[in-house]
């Protein structure tokens, strides 16, 4: 590896007079994002790097001394040595250094020692870079004060100090622009006698000059050598942090200090954490409920009326056109934009939660109890608002630093039971069970936990195996209070990646259904647009999936199809599956008669293993359309497979063993 | 207390633990322990958590020691 990689002395090729692309490094609570939102302005996109679940940020970066460069925002890393996969991806981008112009290194002057890890681990590589110098007010507040010619002598490149909340970047574009102009710097050398003695200034024949092996950096560090480089890393780290600092010399306790005291206690900190969870839950259900009720009925009511008024006045009231543009879009986007303010409180919460701070206390405070069960303690968050809704949940699981925890928690969200299946469940189990309904309803919310955990038990021993447990060891970041518009910002960007991705999958879906509900099945009499729902495609193609549903007691066309209307999203079920009886009858004595019928004569059993499919299959189009924009089709397509085989087996033998007993 | 040595079950978790300060040679304060046995540790104006694990790994010179 050590042989690809260009060494300091070769000569870089001149830039091309194509768009530049400069990466942004730092590690996390650096001021990095903000440092890029500040940067890129509304032009910026977030998105998972080709092939991989690990989100970059890239935006088109515009100054009067630069002109147009390409900003990538690569993951927070605190050195070029990865813990997580989006660490691994940083060095590997940095490593492969020949598509990138230039790196912008973000160094956080309150907390310089660690920023310099990440800092000379760059420097080592041939890449021309920059020092951004971020949280000078956070460093002022507490008497610390860096000398960035001192730092810049150091590390051999221009450092600049900037406070992004204030928005004044020309000194780093002038600077980069200037670094851009010149060969790449030669390579800092910490390495063999040479600690902290070499500057730029050394002749080219200084042998402690010679850049590290890079190959090394990434290498296990197993052997002598590499644990010798890197105390000699962190020999140079810490002379050049007290060479380029001035501090009290006592180090005082701040205030943070004081609210960590509480908020990450023994009683205290889990009762913290569950309110603001709590806040969390009731802000992503009570308060957008009446919103999303708002945007359904609007589309409904008025949005229908009015296009049946459109298309009744060109003289197509009652056709197909009409059926389609009704049923089939009006129906999907409003589907689709149901969802957005739930999204958008979410995405909200979730950048306040992280900016402020709390986000990292609240994975200390859950880390012990979900290491049991083999998550992460930030994973809580998402399995929590799951219950609400599971759209939201998948997109939270970005709160999660590392790309396997990801990949996990969103594979496991769709067990958790969200609001859409409760309706489903209390009308089942009204329906067979009248006299044990609420208990019914509790024991379904058991299972999804019960779900949760044994999903996770199933995926960490097949699928995600190189999964490690680390012990915790998490930066704690100063609170702060967030900015409104970064808060803005933020959701805003979320929010709109939200409607690329879902709403032609949602749209589509829904039309898919009503298509399947108007085209007759095949031999059977009607045309298309004119053909009871008993003779539709739709029944046709339940009645086929129905076969498959044989051992679990429910193989009837009405239920199977409830829960193919059920894939799209649970609120749909209850009203479809009363479609698809007569008008006027009761759709709970339809409903019995028919798993009496289906079942052999245990309509208990088979609503049970109905309610178990229910819970445990694939929840809606918008989860599959979060999870693709979260974890790639792969492994959205690995869910499906594993959520319908769990959902079957368990249904199965909750049938088979309920059948036997009653 | 000045660290003396400070070894976690992995070579990565290890150097990580260094990359933020928690290395031989480091003065690192128990600032608060924390729900689940673990512990806040100041380095500086660095806070840094760790759990349980962790703290059982990190070796301190107390003062005596130190002085003696």
């Amino acid at each position: 590896m050590a042989d690809t990689i260009p060494r300091h002395s070769d000569p870089a090729p001149a830039p091309a007079p194509r768009s530049r692309v400069v990466a942004l490094v730092g590690s996390p609570n650096s001021g990095k994002s903000t440092l890029f939102n500040a940067l890129t302005g509304a032009g910026r996109a977030v998105g998972n790097y080709p092939g991989t679940t690990v989100e970059v940020g890239t935006g088109r970066w515009t100054s009067a001394s630069l002109g147009d460069v390409t900003l990538t925002d690569l993951p927070g890393a605190y050195s070029l040595d990865p813990l997580s996969p989006d660490e691994a991806l940083t060095a590997e981008l940095l490593h492969g250094g020949s598509a990138l112009d230039a790196a912008v290194i973000v160094c956080d002057a309150a907390h310089l020692g660690r920023s310099l890890v990440l800092a000379a681990h760059v420097r080592q590589l041939p890449v021309r870079s920059v020092v951004a110098l971020t949280m000078s007010d956070v460093a002022d507040r507490r008497g610390v004060t860096v000398d960035t010619d001192v730092l810049a002598e150091r590390l051999g490149v221009p450092v600049v100090r900037l406070d992004p909340r204030r928005r004044d970047v020309s000194a780093l574009a002038r600077a980069l622009a200037q670094v851009l102009d010149e060969p790449p710097p030669r390579p800092l050398a910490v390495s063999s006698d040479g600690v902290g003695r070499c500057t730029p200034a050394c002749p080219p024949e200084c042998t402690a000059c010679q850049p590290a092996d890079v190959a090394d950096l990434t290498a296990s560090l197993t052997v002598d050598d590499d644990l010798e480089r890197a105390e000699q890393l962190f020999a140079w780290v810490t002379e050049t942090t007290e060479l380029a600092t001035t501090r009290p010399p006592e180090a005082r306790r701040t205030w943070t200090d004081r609210v960590d005291r509480w908020v990450t206690a023994p009683i205290v900190g889990p009762l913290v954490f569950l309110a603001v969870m709590w806040g969390v839950f009731v802000l992503t259900t009570t308060v957008a409920a009446p919103l999303q009720d708002g945007l359904d009925a609007l589309f409904t009511g008025p949005v229908t009326d009015a296009a049946r008024a459109v298309l009744g006045a060109v003289g197509l009231s009652g056709s197909l056109v009409e059926g389609f543009v009704v049923d089939g879009l009006i129906a999907g986007v409003g589907m689709l934009l149901t969802f957005l303010p739930l999204m958008a409180i979410m995405f909200a919460l979730l950048a306040l939660l992280e900016d402020s701070g709390y986000m990292a206390r609240a994975a200390v405070v859950t880390d012990r109890l979900m290491g049991r069960l083999g998550l992460p303690g930030r994973a809580f968050m998402p399995l929590v608002v799951g219950f609400g809704c599971n759209v939201p949940a998948i997109s939270a699981v970005r709160v999660l630093p590392d790309a396997r925890h990801r990949l996990l928690t969103a594979l496991l969200v769709p067990f958790t039971s969200c609001s859409a299946r409760l309706t489903v469940y209390v009308m089942v189990a009204a329906t067979f069970f009248p006299d044990n309904a609420g208990t019914v309803v509790f024991l379904m919310y058991v299972t999804s936990i019960v779900l949760v955990i044994l999903g996770g038990l199933l995926l960490r021993s097949t699928l995600i195996r190189s999964m490690g447990s680390d012990p915790l060891v998490l930066d704690l970041p100063t609170y702060q209070r967030p900015s409104v518009r970064l808060l803005a910002g933020a959701t805003w960007m979320r929010l709109r990646g939200f409607l690329q991705t879902a709403s032609g999958i949602i749209v589509a879906t829904v039309a898919v259904v009503w298509a399947m509900g108007v085209i007759p099945a095949p031999g059977a009499a009607g045309s298309v647009g004119d053909v009871p729902v008993n003779d539709s495609l739709y029944a046709w193609i339940s009645e086929h999936v129905a076969v498959l549903f044989g051992p679990t007691g429910f193989a009837e066309w009405h239920a199977v199809g409830a829960l193919i209307v059920g894939f799209v999203a649970k609120e749909a079920v209850i009203s479809s599956w009363a479609q698809t009886y007569p008008a006027g009858s009761d759709l709970s004595a339809s409903v019995f008669a028919d798993f009496t019928a289906a079942s052999g004569g245990h309509p208990q059993a088979a609503a049970a293993a109905f309610l178990v499919f229910l819970l445990a299959y694939t929840p809606c189009v918008a989860t599959l359309a979060t999870q693709r924009r979260q974890i790639g089709m792969r492994w959205t397509s690995v869910g499906v497979v594993m959520q319908l085989t769990m959902a079957w087996v368990l249904a199965v033998a909750v049938f088979q063993i309920g059948s036997t007993i009653s | 207390m000045m660290v003396e040595s400070c070894h976690a079950d992995s070579v990565p978790v290890t150097r990580r633990l260094a990359e933020l300060g928690i290395r031989a040679g480091t003065t690192v304060q128990v600032l608060t322990r924390t729900s689940g046995g673990g512990a806040i540790l100041a380095i500086g104006d660095d806070r840094i958590a760790v759990s349980r694990e962790i703290l059982r790994g990190v070796r301190v010179l107390t003062e005596a020691s130190a002085r003696g």
